[in-house]
């Protein structure tokens, strides 16, 4: 952990230099001393590279404590939640593109299947059942309509 | 006449069926060990824009009681509580259900959240425009005080360490500044886009912190129990659930002092209903006559966390409407609803909107009664409902999640930013980051800002306003003392020992 929490504070005081950066075109106080865009902002960055560098304390302070700790950000079970997550972005894409039925028809029953789940019956059940209740809720009862595919439209 | 406004929009057959059905689906979503109050009111929130007025917020109260009170069917029949708020409950309800009291332990615990869901509620009725009459004379000083307050109290609280609780604050104001400038509708880190111009949508980014987050975090869970083979099957018989006459005599004093200090918790923002349950169940067994039983299934210690956890609900709404600051993780997901509504929480509510008000006041009550009648008539629906496997629930989740983004402004780009927000969710938690605190950085960061800005506007941008104002110096004092103790404490608390021991 205390890789990781150094990396932490590093990235925080990037951001608040990242901050200082891009607010550098805005005002900080107009021509009546009245705040400007800048200084709210500005504020923040300070805040982030405070924050950064008393994490970078903490981590001094309190080495022992952040070796017990451990963080799991490469296990199997985290990698296959990072890979179920880029599936999630590429249905995002098929919502966009085929709309919500086609696209969900697809990536349901690729979900099950990836949590162990092969019988073609109950994949293909469930999956009619889940489309089926979440577009009578939205698009009948709600009254909010479904994504629909871009050429369609 | 208000009152009777109230009323019928909260009787109207949509609101009542909608409170009703968010008590019963925020049971379930508390029933099943893995989904989050936060998780359930956010998944539904993007529903509140397809209703006019008061409903989809009463949708969202009512998920909010159902959720709290559904985590302690799991934690009495499988000993995993269904939310971190009936950690407690495990302690007695499940020895309970282990000596085939199941349904006495159900029923003790759902009468319990009624109790103290019913008891917070009147004293919200009671406290609040009381309050809110205390807030009335508050300028913008006050007002960027109370947000400093809010922020600060709260990302303190609800992460292990103090400075990731501040960055994840400091993430939420950074977010908020996106946009048009509040005061001068200058652009700010729109990089010419479009969408940015309007501010990155908080709706995405909030179901994505704690719906898709959450959703990723089952996948993981369930491939880890996979790999174990652990099983969570109910087992447990149920019998009669309705408390005996002899059983409510017994638990009522502990059923009202459990009331009494969770709704007292609850007014205090960022202590959330787990530490509230505790509390209440240190407290039932200090004064209780049979400590002894205490651990083996007492039934003091099951009415005990629940009705303080319950009676959380009511108290997180004092400070949310009176003074617009959010109590925890979930009221301000709620806030994020009232702003949907154009309905500006803080003093002017109690003013400007009397009936939508009593609306809650009444809604809330509704929802806690709805709570109890459903928790005794369909427990083993809810039983069986825990049950549904993780390759059933996963997909859901997401999709509801990506529909739900979409919902809101029917744009494509808004299931984008909820996939972006899930996924840095994600890693922050893995990294001992609390959700809670970005999303109170979101909601209160604009309300900081303006109010600063307005406040130093008026005193020509002289600093003395923010301490030479009596309320404005007391909010920032306890702000700041809040922020320092963590760090201080300790060492004074050594300094003191030493010196007694010399």
């Amino acid at each position: 952990m205390n890789k990781i929490n150094t990396v932490i504070g590093i990235i925080s005081i990037v951001f608040g230099f990242l901050i200082i950066y891009f607010s550098r075109n805005m005002s900080m106080f107009d021509e009546y001393g009245v705040p400007g865009e800048r200084f709210w902002p500005f504020g923040l960055a300070i805040l982030f590279i405070f924050l950064g560098l008393l994490q970078f304390i903490s981590v001094a302070i309190d080495k022992c404590k952040h070796v017990i700790l451990t963080v799991d950000l490469s296990s199997t079970a985290v990698k296959r939640a990072y890979l179920l997550s880029i599936l999630i972005i590429f249905y995002a894409i098929g919502l966009h593109y085929l709309g919500f039925v086609i696209s969900s028809l697809i990536t349901i029953p690729i979900i099950m299947w990836v949590m162990n789940q092969k019988k073609a019956k109950t994949l293909a059940l469930a999956t009619v059942l889940i489309i089926g209740c979440i577009y009578v809720s939205f698009d009948i009862v709600f009254n909010s309509p479904l994504p629909t595919s871009v050429f369609l439209d | 006449m208000e009152v009777l406004d109230a009323f019928l929009i909260v009787f109207s057959p949509e609101t009542i069926t909608m409170i009703l059905l968010g008590v019963f689906g925020g049971i379930i979503i508390g029933a099943l060990p893995g989904l989050t109050v936060n998780m359930g009111i956010a998944l539904l929130l993007p529903l509140t824009y397809t209703f006019q007025g008061m409903t989809g917020i009463l949708l969202l109260l009512g998920v909010y009681c159902g959720a709290v009170y559904g985590g302690s069917i799991t934690a009495i029949l499988i000993s995993t509580p269904g939310t971190p708020a009936s950690a407690a409950t495990v302690l007695d309800g499940y020895p309970m259900a282990k000596k085939g009291q199941a349904g006495r332990a159900l029923g003790l615990s759902t009468l319990g959240s009624m109790f103290g869901g019913i008891f917070s509620t009147v004293a919200l009725i009671l406290i609040a425009p009381q309050l809110a009459k205390v807030a009335m004379g508050f300028s913008s000083a006050e007002y960027f005080a109370l947000a400093v307050f809010g922020i600060s109290i709260i990302t303190s609280v609800s992460s292990q360490s103090i400075i990731k609780g501040l960055m994840g604050g400091a993430i939420g104001l950074a977010i908020a500044t996106v946009g048009l400038d509040p005061m001068t509708s200058g652009m700010r880190f729109t990089f010419d886009s479009v969408y940015l111009m309007g501010g990155i949508s908080f709706i995405p980014v909030l179901v994505g912190l704690f719906a898709f987050s959450q959703g990723l975090i089952s996948f993981e869970e369930e491939y880890r129990e996979r790999n174990q083979k652990i099983l969570h099957k109910v087992k447990a018989k149920i019998d009669r659930i309705l408390p005996t006459r002899a059983d409510v005599k017994r638990v009522m004093p502990t059923y009202i002092r459990s009331s009494v200090i969770g709704t007292g918790i609850g007014t205090i923002p960022g202590v959330g209903g787990d530490i509230s349950s505790f509390i209440a169940y240190n407290e039932a067994k200090r004064w209780s006559k049979h400590p002894e039983e205490f651990g083996h299934g007492s039934p003091e210690g099951v009415s005990a966390p629940e009705a303080g956890a319950n009676s959380v609900t009511g108290g997180c709404m004092v400070p949310l409407m009176t003074l617009g600051i959010p109590g925890d993780g979930a009221t301000a997901i709620i806030m994020g609803a009232f702003m949907v509504q154009g309905l500006a929480l803080g003093p002017q509510l109690f003013t400007d909107n009397p009936v939508e008000v009593n609306s809650i006041f009444i809604g809330l009550m509704m929802a806690n009664i709805f709570l109890g009648i459903l928790g005794f008539l369909c427990m083993r629906v809810f039983v069986k409902v825990m049950d549904i496997p993780r390759y059933i629930l996963v997909p859901v989740i997401l999709l509801l999640c990506c529909v739900g983004a979409y919902s809101v402004n029917h744009n494509i780009i808004d299931v984008f930013v909820m996939i972006g927000a899930g996924i840095l969710a994600y890693i922050l938690i893995k990294l001992d980051f609390s959700m809670s605190p970005i999303v109170i950085g979101i909601i209160l960061g604009p309300m900081a800002e303006s109010n600063l800005r307005r406040a130093l506007t008026m005193s020509q941008g002289d600093l003395s306003i923010l301490y030479t104002r009596p309320v404005t110096a007391t909010f920032l004092a306890i702000a700041l003392l809040t922020l320092l103790l963590p760090v201080i404490g300790p060492a004074v608390k050594a300094f003191w020992k030493k010196r007694k021991n010399k």
